[in-house]
C-alpha cells in the first residue's frame, strides 16, 4: 500500500482514494437509496455485493440451475423496480433482498411441487433421509464458520426444522410430517430455534 | 389463543406458513407491534443463513439483470403531479361515457342473475353513484394503470371521488380480494376490496381522491388487510 517504490503512482487517481480508508465503501442500504434514485452504478454494485448470494440461497431451494438463474434475475429487477418505496425502518437492504429472495423460490418450488404431488405420492421420500441431504449438503456449503456453530448449538429438532424450512423451503405442515413431529412443537421448535440462532449470531442487538 | 398465534413467527420468518395461515397472520402482525419487531430479527436472522451458503451466480447474468432494469421502470414513491392537459378532458370524458355504459350492463346483468345477492347489487349500485359524483365533479381526470399481465385497469376520479374500471381480472383463489389503497406520501389508505365478476369490476373507491398522490391494488386475504401485504397488481399516479 505504501511501498510503490518501483513504480511511483502519486498521479494516479485512485491513490487518494485508496488513502481514504475504509469509509469509502458505501454500504449496501446506502447502495440501495441509490438504486432507489435510480443509479444505475448504484444497482450495479448492489449487484455485485449481493448476486451470489440471492443466487446461492435461490439455488439451494429451487436446485435446478436454469430455473434458479430464472429467480435470481426476478428477484434483482424486483430490487430495481421496488427500491423507491424500501422503508428503512422495517429492516436492512440485505435482509430485504434476502427475504424477497427466499420467499420467490419457495413460490417456484411450491408451484412446481403442487403439480407433482398430485401425480407422485410422496411416498418415495424418507423425512430424515430427506433432512440428512439437506443438511449434508448445507454443511458443505456453509462457509461462514460462526453460521455453522450457530447451527450446531441447537437441539436436532430445533435445527432439522429451521432447515428443512429454510434451505428445503418446506411448509411446517410438511416438515412435521417427514420428521413425523407434531405440528405445534414443530411451529415452537422453528421460533425458539430462530431465536436462538439471532441471539448466536447478535441479530438486532 | 394469543401465544399460539406468536409461536407462527417462527414459520412465517422462514415463509413456512401455507398461504391462508400466512394471511391470518400478517393480519395478526399489522396489530401486534411485539410480532413485528421479533418477525424483522427473526428474517435478519434467516437471512444471516442465506448469506452463508453464497454461490457465484454464471458471469453473464449480471449483464442480463443489469440490461433489464436498464428497461425496467421503477416505482416512485413520490409521483409526480400531472397538469390538466388539453387532451386530458377528452380522454376522461370518452372514458366516463365507457364506464357509465359498462355500468349500467353490469347491473342490468347482475340484476338479472343474481337476484339474491342484495350485497353486490348494493355495490354496483354504490359503483354508479360514485360514478354520478365523479360525474357531478365537472373536474374529472382519468389515468390507465400500470397493471401485472393481461389484466387492464383504468380510474376516474375527481377530487372528491374515484371510481376503478377493471378487465381481465385473474380469479382470486378462495376468499381473496382485490383492495384499492389510495397513496398519499408514502401512506396506503384503504380505499374499499372487491371481487370481480367474470373478471371485470367497476368499484367506487371509499375515501376522497384529493391530496392522494397514487392508487394501487393488492391481492390481500378474504375481509381486507388494515396495510397492504400482498403483490401490487395495479397502481398508477393520480395527480389531484
Amino acid at each position: 500500500m505504501t511501498g510503490g517504490e518501483n513504480r511511483p503512482r502519486a498521479d494516479h487517481p485512485l491513490r487518494s482514494v485508496a488513502g481514504g480508508g475504509p469509509t469509502e465503501t458505501p454500504s449496501e442500504d446506502e447502495l440501495l437509496a441509490g438504486v432507489a434514485r435510480g443509479e444505475p452504478d448504484a444497482f450495479a454494485a448492489l449487484y455485485d455485493r449481493l448476486a451470489a448470494s440471492v443466487y446461492g440461497l435461490v439455488r439451494r431451494v429451487v436446485r435446478d440451475p436454469a430455473q434458479s438463474e430464472e429467480v435470481t434475475q426476478e428477484v434483482l429487477l424486483e430490487v430495481w423496480r421496488t427500491a423507491p418505496r424500501f422503508d428503512a425502518s422495517r429492516g436492512s437492504a440485505v435482509t430485504w433482498v434476502m427475504t424477497m429472495a427466499h420467499r420467490r423460490a419457495v413460490d417456484r418450488v411450491r408451484s412446481e411441487q403442487s403439480a407433482r404431488d398430485r401425480t407422485e405420492r410422496a411416498g418415495a421420500r424418507e423425512g430424515a433421509a430427506e433432512h440428512d441431504v439437506v443438511a449434508e449438503e448445507v454443511e458443505v456449503r456453509l462457509e461462514h464458520e460462526h453460521v455453522r456453530r450457530a447451527l450446531a448449538s441447537l437441539t436436532d429438532l430445533q435445527r432439522e426444522a429451521v432447515e428443512l424450512a429454510y434451505y428445503g423451503g418446506r411448509t411446517y405442515r410438511e416438515v412435521a410430517e417427514l420428521l413425523d413431529a407434531p405440528l405445534g412443537t414443530v411451529k415452537t421448535r422453528m421460533r425458539d430455534g430462530l431465536i436462538r440462532l439471532r441471539d448466536a449470531l447478535g441479530v438486532g442487538r | 389463543m394469543s401465544a399460539e398465534v406468536h409461536a407462527l413467527a417462527g414459520p412465517y420468518a422462514l415463509n413456512a406458513l401455507p398461504e391462508d395461515e400466512r394471511a391470518f397472520f400478517e393480519r395478526h402482525l399489522a396489530a401486534c407491534e411485539p410480532c413485528q419487531r421479533e418477525v424483522r430479527e427473526l428474517r435478519a436472522t434467516a437471512a444471516l443463513l442465506g448469506d452463508a451458503i453464497a454461490e457465484e451466480p454464471p458471469a453473464d447474468l449480471r449483464d442480463r439483470v443489469l440490461a433489464a432494469a436498464h428497461g425496467t421502470r421503477q416505482q416512485s414513491p413520490h409521483l409526480p403531479r400531472s397538469t390538466g392537459r388539453p387532451g386530458r378532458l377528452r380522454t376522461a370524458l370518452s372514458a366516463v361515457a365507457a364506464v357509465l355504459v359498462v355500468a349500467a350492463t353490469g347491473l342490468g346483468v347482475v340484476a338479472a342473475r343474481l337476484q339474491d345477492r342484495v350485497e353486490e347489487l348494493e355495490a354496483q349500485v354504490q359503483a354508479s353513484r360514485a360514478v354520478v359524483r365523479v360525474l357531478q365533479a365537472g373536474e374529472t381526470r382519468s389515468e390507465r394503470l400500470t397493471t401485472r399481465g393481461a389484466a387492464r385497469a383504468q380510474v376516474v376520479w375527481s377530487p372528491r371521488s374515484a371510481v376503478l374500471v377493471a378487465s381481465r381480472l385473474p380469479e382470486l383463489p378462495g376468499g381473496s380480494v382485490y383492495q384499492l389503497w389510495l397513496i398519499r406520501g408514502r401512506r396506503p389508505a384503504p380505499a374499499g376490496t372487491f371481487r370481480p365478476e367474470d373478471g371485470r369490476a367497476i368499484v367506487g373507491l371509499q375515501g376522497r381522491p384529493a391530496g392522494a398522490d397514487a392508487v394501487a391494488m393488492t391481492v390481500e386475504p378474504p375481509g381486507g388487510s388494515p396495510a397492504p401485504t400482498g403483490d401490487v397488481v395495479a397502481e398508477g399516479p393520480l395527480g389531484t
